[in-house]
């Protein structure tokens, strides 16, 4: 295995090329198991080179003004349970700020 | 992927008390009463409830003396006899720390010596998620400190297809390996026997192997540091290749060069500018290179099992098939939603249309109310309100049906397909998620772009956030659908949507060629949770939720819309003529189209002339769409219902009146000018709450430019639908 080609280097690159869009393309293309696929996507969000966001989509749909503005990186809306909700999980390249 | 990320935000610190009676001498035999063994895992991998299994009662929690972090710890008294102390520490995924909690794991195993230093580390590791656990242990190794291994979830490695050969495990590991199942003491007694024997033999774990130039590094820096490495030294050698720390100053060349010999190799598209970050980069990848060799030696693999959530999957977020399959979801939704609400929609407005306001009419008939106390409430409010409750019943219905995507996680899978889209405009993939979120309302899709954290991206996606085609909108379109286009209504409804997406790609697609080229497309990598069955709790909740929501905010900008609308429709023009029977004009006595607001509409009437629809009405509609989409309806049964008294209470009367007003205005091209007229306002400012919350997003210029691109994209559009219109029909 040689450090150029190393499947740790190929999931970001992947990541970062959008060349996949699932954690089961990214390991059938880098060529290792969805679980290790898995692990060094974790270790390059360690590492800051991604970031992981959960997608929710949940969100009162009360009509113009009826929902507070955001604080911080959420969104505004006065949902009680949008974690109860299956979500998104999404995996995306960190550039430079 | 779950087990990693998802669950670490989940990890809360555990308390810490410092240990205190363990003799820690290397070098020799342990007494294993007072010996110390050590709990050591990635969160969530049964590790607590192995330590509760083996301390059972004997346990206690505490803050680690100078830290806020804290962990349990307890006795064990194995069954030949004796006591261990057991030290639960925090879940950990790399010994190089991220977090307080990992910072004392490390430093209780590697910088720790003497009666500190641990006697035997047990790695708890889940059999389920070998890689990330073999990774951690492989720093655990490292450290020179004997080592047990405990495997957990192996039942759940087995429902996924992946059969351990603990034998084979513990011999590729060179370490005992003990399948346990904490919960029920399974395997608890097999490991109190190795672990005991671990504490008689003393044997340190034998670390994963790297690749041939950093063995040789590590060997060279070790050699050098010489009795200063201590018992960790391995990992001190590492350390100081990776750059964590001064190495002292006769280990100082041979570490500089070491570094320097193995940099040359560094890949620049890692880190040019930091060969100790390559160095650390190319250690990761010799421990996944090993994890990747004890897993093909170890596990076996019974092929990936295909669920149906998978077939599913490869239908619904198919390249092909997956955009399509969404759009056919949403029309049958908004299909549905129409077919079904409809005569919800009719009986609700014939109640208020006929027993609310008469009965309300005789009321301030009995009390002698004033004229204009009467027409404000029966024409304005009743009307009003009236036209807001008969939506919803539609409202109800769509929350609900849009709920049930949601929580079964289609909605995912639709974010998954839209965000190919996303790429053509020049945003990040999750940019759809405030444009999802714009669906329902426009304010907290604006506060949703602070996800992005390009300042550029967040200044496009807040001008393309208003063509979203928010929930207050959608009562204008299923009024005018119904009266224009019939059983065809929901499809009507549906190309709306259709229209906004297409907008805001087409929009985005535009501003990005000229004024945002600066955009690089920034590629995401989406991880679908799997389907579930709805729930109607959670269904119940987000439906009453959001249908309260509208009703309120709505409720509030209608009543004060009407009440403004009837007030300007009640003061004279200056100029104004006389009524027909000779009352002069004053305060309440003036024909609406030559009051203050006939006056303010029918001057911008003439705008709209080449879109078909130059009537004041429809441009009084406009002017108060401008304030708030919810007070459209409303405004437009008032104006009607002020000229034409007569007709209010009968069904359909409004929609006579529209029809004869687009017949006039469009000369009768009925059906382009009606087209028209819903695209301008699908395109045109939605409403002041939005402006603000663009101002608060993206500044006033932006805003302001964002305002004029609006109607100016709203007229054009309207314009081209409609004379396109004329010449086909």
């Amino acid at each position: 295995m040689t450090t150029a080609t190393s499947p740790l280097r190929q999931v970001l690159a992947e990541v970062r090329a959008g060349t996949a869009r699932t954690l089961d393309e990214i390991a059938a293309h880098v060529g290792v198991s969805r679980d290790e696929a898995s692990a060094m996507v974790d270790h390059w969000v360690r590492k800051g080179r991604l970031t992981v966001d959960d997608l929710g989509t949940a969100c009162p749909s009360g009509g113009c003004g009826s929902c507070s503005s955001g604080h911080g990186s959420a969104p505004g809306c006065g949902s009680a349970s949008p974690a109860e909700r299956p979500t998104l999980l999404a995996i995306s390249f960190r550039r430079p700020d | 992927m779950a087990e990693g990320l998802l669950t670490r935000r989940r990890v809360r610190p555990v308390l810490l008390e410092k240990p205190c009676c363990t003799d820690g001498a290397d070098g020799g035999p342990v007494d294993a009463a007072a010996a110390q063994v050590v709990l050591v895992g990635n969160p969530n991998v049964g590790k607590s409830t192995l330590f509760n299994a083996l301390t059972g009662a004997r346990q206690h929690v505490g803050n680690w003396p100078g830290k806020t972090v804290a962990v349990a710890r307890g006795t064990w008294r194995p069954a030949g006899g004796g006591e261990v102390g057991v030290v639960d520490l925090p879940g950990t995924y790399s010994l190089v720390p991220d977090s307080p909690d990992e910072e004392l794991t490390r430093e209780l195993l590697v910088d720790a010596s003497g009666p500190g230093r641990p006697d035997v580390v047990v790695a708890t590791l889940d059999a389920s998620n070998l890689t990330r656990n073999l990774y951690l242990y492989a720093q655990i190794a490292d450290t020179g400190i004997p080592v047990v291994v405990a495997l957990t979830m192996v039942d759940v490695a087995r429902s996924r297809g992946l059969d351990i050969d603990t034998p084979a495990l513990g011999r590729a590991l060179g370490v005992p390996v003990v399948p346990v199942v904490p919960r029920s003491g399974q395997g608890v007694d097999e490991l109190a026997a190795v672990v005991l024997r671990a504490l008689d033999e003393r044997v340190p774990a034998t670390p994963a192997p790297l690749d041939t130039a950093l063995e040789d590094a590590v060997a060279a820096v070790s050699t050098a540091l010489g009795s200063e490495a201590g018992p960790a030294g391995r990992w001190r050698a590492l350390a100081l290749l990776e750059g964590g720390g001064g190495a002292p100053e006769h280990a100082r060349d041979v570490t500089a060069r070491a570094v320097a010999d193995l940099a040359p190799e560094a890949d620049p598209a890692a880190d040019p500018d930091d060969p100790a970050e390559e160095i650390e980069l190319r250690i990761a990848e010799a421990r996944y290179a090993w994890a990747h060799d004890v897993l093909g030696a170890t596990v076996g693999r019974r092929g990936p099992r295909i669920t149906w959530s998978d077939r599913a999957d490869r239908v619904l977020t198919s390249r092909w098939l997956g955009l399509p399959i969404f759009l056919a979801v949403m029309w049958g939704v908004f299909e549905a939603t129409t077919a079904v609400a409809a005569p919800l929609q009719g009986a609700v407005q014939d109640l208020f249309d006929g027993p609310v306001s008469d009965g309300l009419g005789r009321v301030l008939g009995l009390v002698s109310a004033p004229e204009w106390l009467t027409g404000l409430v029966q024409d304005g409010l009743v009307s009003g309100v009236g036209q807001l409750l008969s939506f919803a019943p539609l409202m109800a219905i769509m929350f609900v049906l849009l709920a049930v995507l949601e929580d079964s996680g289609y909605m995912a899978r639709a974010a998954f397909v839209v965000d190919r889209l996303m790429r053509v405009i020049g945003l990040p993939g999750k940019a759809f998620l405030p444009i999802i979120v714009g669906f329902g309302c426009n304010v907290p899709a604006l506060a949703g772009t602070r996800i992005l954290r390009n300042p550029r991206q967040r200044l496009l996606l807040g001008l393309l956030i208003p063509f979203v085609s928010c929930s207050a909108r959608l009562t204008v379109y299923v009024l005018l659908a119904g009266i224009f286009f019939g059983s065809q209504a929901g499809t009507m409804v549906f190309v709306m949507y259709v229209l906004s997406i297409a907008l805001v790609v087409g929009m985005g697609w535009v501003l990005r060629r000229v004024a945002f080229r600066d955009l690089v497309d920034d590629p995401l990598l989406l991880e679908l949770p799997p389907y579930r069955r709805p729930t109607l709790r959670v269904m119940g909740v987000q439906t009453w939720q959001k249908l309260r929501a509208f009703l309120r905010t709505a409720s509030g900008i209608i009543v004060a819309t009407v009440t403004a609308v009837w007030l300007l429709s009640s003061i004279p023009m200056p100029g104004a003529q006389a009524a027909p029977s000779g009352e002069p004009v004053s305060f309440g006595h003036v024909a609406p189209a030559d009051s203050v607001f006939g006056g303010v509409s029918r001057a911008v009437a003439p705008v709209f002339a080449p879109a078909g629809f130059d009537d004041w009405h429809a441009s009084a509609a406009l002017v108060t769409g401008f304030v708030a989409k919810e007070a459209v309806v409303a405004t437009t049964a008032q104006t009607y219902s002020a000229e034409e008294p007569a007709d209010v209470h009968r069904a359909g009367a409004l929609g006579t009146a529209l029809h004869d007003t687009f017949e006039r205005t469009s000369g009768g091209h009925v059906v382009p000018a009606v087209l028209a007229f819903m695209i301008f306002l699908l395109a045109y400012t939605p409403c002041m709450t939005t402006v603000a919350a663009q101002r608060a997003e993206i500044g006033t210029r932006a805003t302001l430019a964002g305002i004029g691109m609006q109607l100016a994209v709203a007229w054009i559009l309207a314009v081209a639908v409609f004379q396109i219109g004329v010449l086909l029909t």
